[in-house]
């Protein structure tokens, strides 16, 4: 697949972020039926449809160049959206070689990895980066082995420790994240990390997750969906800027809907690491305005039900009190009340 | 005893002796006068050191009163002595040491975070909250921990938001989450109300 990549396009101030008709129709729609609830919900990571996201490990898109520049921008605010505890330099290690090996395999075009023992180049076609190093030696590369790839790989990443019969979330890189904040949460327990999203704990979803999670094999990973909404095409929804963004959720009105609001679709992923044994997490996000989804009226008519159906605790927790009516108002229009058939397929 | 709202934050059981240990550390920021008789009834085998904090004044008598002869004690007047002396208490500990803090969550979650330095593991400590409810505070937008809060929304001590005050727990902070409450809707600020006594 050839990628035409838009390195111009903004996740903030004037918000030029927007979907090619084929990003539109590889977005991942995550409601397959009327009504959502949270549920464990996840399956072998193993590929998929050539051109989908779920075709490679991770998924490189026509944001790709784009979003990396806006990691470094949130990086350059506040450095303290990469965190890594003292005991992961193995796992931090594993990961980058995890990346490496999957986007130079992937995407042979853009990405190429030379291995001659531990002396490895690496050439980033699209960043323009061509990087010599020692695998295992910090010291030859310009930053941490883990900040060093998260910078060139889209998503957000969370590594787990795995001890105790516990994941303990004790490195992460996140600068596009749905409103929770590393600083303030790594070196938590599973339990404790999750401890805020309302309904699911008593659900047993996060019991039920871990215990699987647990025993998550190296070589096969396994994904899930998860969503949010987001007010303009922002990927920094942190609770440390919420001051800068939380206005924005009450500018929503009838006549901003279709360009203003978006819904925010996360493919989550996770990798057993295979000398540290932690588990690396991938969270990659996908945003697009209601205006893009409508352009499957399928789509538009799912969500108005899905919207419209959702439990307030949740409607809370995600934060779309605000303009939840007038984007269902928006929906409405769009949803003629015909039963859709069970499926998240665009037409 | 109420489950929280939240899973991250901390739910504490009644404190018993550690049997298992064969060396007995007690940080005490609280006084609880039945708790102190209750542990002071059936001692368990092994020294024992005893960490007061007091707010000055008198130290608290009720750890002091029925203490088994031999207890090791070392009184400390503010909460960074108390510390301290933790700290050189550990430096010193020996494998099947066990530590007790007992107290406000704010000083027993900073004895707790010393520990984690001196590689204790949480299976050899045990918490209990007593005394005030008061909460730290860590500002999720300057990073900064006020201290010692009463009320459900608190101005930081750092940059001035008006804070609120969400259960979710960091025990390598050891403090909870605040975020600012109007950053939706600038200038709506709820009145505070005494949720922590």
């Amino acid at each position: 697949m050839t990628l035409a990549f838009k390195p111009d396009e903004t996740f903030r101030d004037d918000y030029t972020y927007r979907n090619s008709p084929a990003a539109i129709r590889r977005f991942p729609f995550p409601f397959h039926q009327d009504q959502y609830m949270y549920s464990v919900n996840m399956e072998p990571h193993a590929g998929g449809p050539a051109g989908s996201v779920y075709e490679h490990a991770f998924d490189i898109d026509e944001h790709y160049i784009a979003e990396m520049r806006d990691r470094a921008i949130t990086l350059e605010r506040d450095p303290g959206r990469c965190v890594s505890l003292p005991h992961m330099m193995d796992a931090e290690w594993d990961t980058l070689e995890l990346l490496m090996e999957s986007m130079a395999r992937d995407y042979p075009d853009l990405f190429v990895l030379k291995k001659d023992g531990e002396r490895w180049r690496w050439v980033n076609k699209p960043l323009g980066i061509d990087q010599s190093f020692t695998f295992g030696d910090a010291a030859t590369l310009p930053c941490p082995p883990f900040e060093y790839i998260t910078r060139q790989t889209q998503g957000d990443f969370v590594i787990m420790d795995q001890r105790n019969n516990d994941l303990f979330a004790d490195a992460g890189m996140i600068t596009s994240q749905a409103d929770w904040s590393l600083a303030f949460d790594v070196g938590m327990s599973f339990m404790e990390w999750h401890g805020p999203v309302p309904l699911a704990h008593e659900l047993g979803v996060f019991e039920r997750a871990l215990k699987y999670l647990l025993m998550l094999q190296q070589g096969r990973p396994v994904r899930r969906l998860n969503w949010t909404m987001t007010i303009n095409p922002r990927l920094d929804t942190a609770p440390e800027t919420y001051p800068e963004w939380g206005q924005d959720r009450a500018s929503v009105t009838p006549e901003n809907v279709g360009p203003k609001v978006h819904l925010r679709v996360e493919l989550q992923t996770l990798f057993r690491l295979p000398r540290s044994n932690g588990m690396l997490f991938s969270i990659r996000g996908y945003l697009a305005s209601m205006e893009e989804l409508a352009t499957y009226p399928r789509w538009a008519k799912r969500l108005n039900r899905v919207l419209g159906s959702l439990p307030n605790e949740l409607a809370e927790y995600k934060g779309l009190v605000r303009y939840r009516q007038t984007t269902l108002d928006w929906l409405a229009r769009h949803d003629d009340g015909a039963p859709l058939a069970v499926g998240t397929q665009p037409e | 005893m109420s489950t929280p709202a939240i899973k991250s934050q901390p739910v504490y059981t009644a404190l018993e002796w550690d049997r298992a240990g064969t060396h007995h550390v007690l940080f005490v920021a609280a006084d609880e006068a039945a708790l102190a008789r209750r542990l002071w009834a059936q001692p368990p085998a092994g020294p024992i050191t005893l960490i007061l904090q007091h707010a000055g004044g008198e130290p608290l008598a009720g750890w002091l009163a029925e203490r088994p002869p031999g207890v090791h004690t070392i009184a400390a007047a503010t909460l960074e002595l108390a510390l301290k002396a933790l700290g050189d208490t550990l430096r010193a500990a020996q494998m099947g040491t066990r530590l007790y803090l007992v107290g406000p969550e704010d000083a027993i979650w900073q004895a707790a975070r010393l520990a984690d330095g001196f590689g204790m593991s949480r299976d050899e400590m045990r918490l209990m909250q007593a005394g005030t409810r008061a909460r730290p505070v860590f500002c999720v937008h300057c990073r900064t921990v006020t201290r010692g809060v009463h009320t459900h929304i608190v101005p930081c001590s750092g940059c001035g938001r008006a804070l609120f005050v969400r259960d979710h727990f960091s025990r390598r902070l050891g403090a909870y989450m605040g975020f600012q409450i109007d950053a939706e809707a600038p200038g709506d600020i709820p009145a505070a109300e005494v949720i922590y006594p």
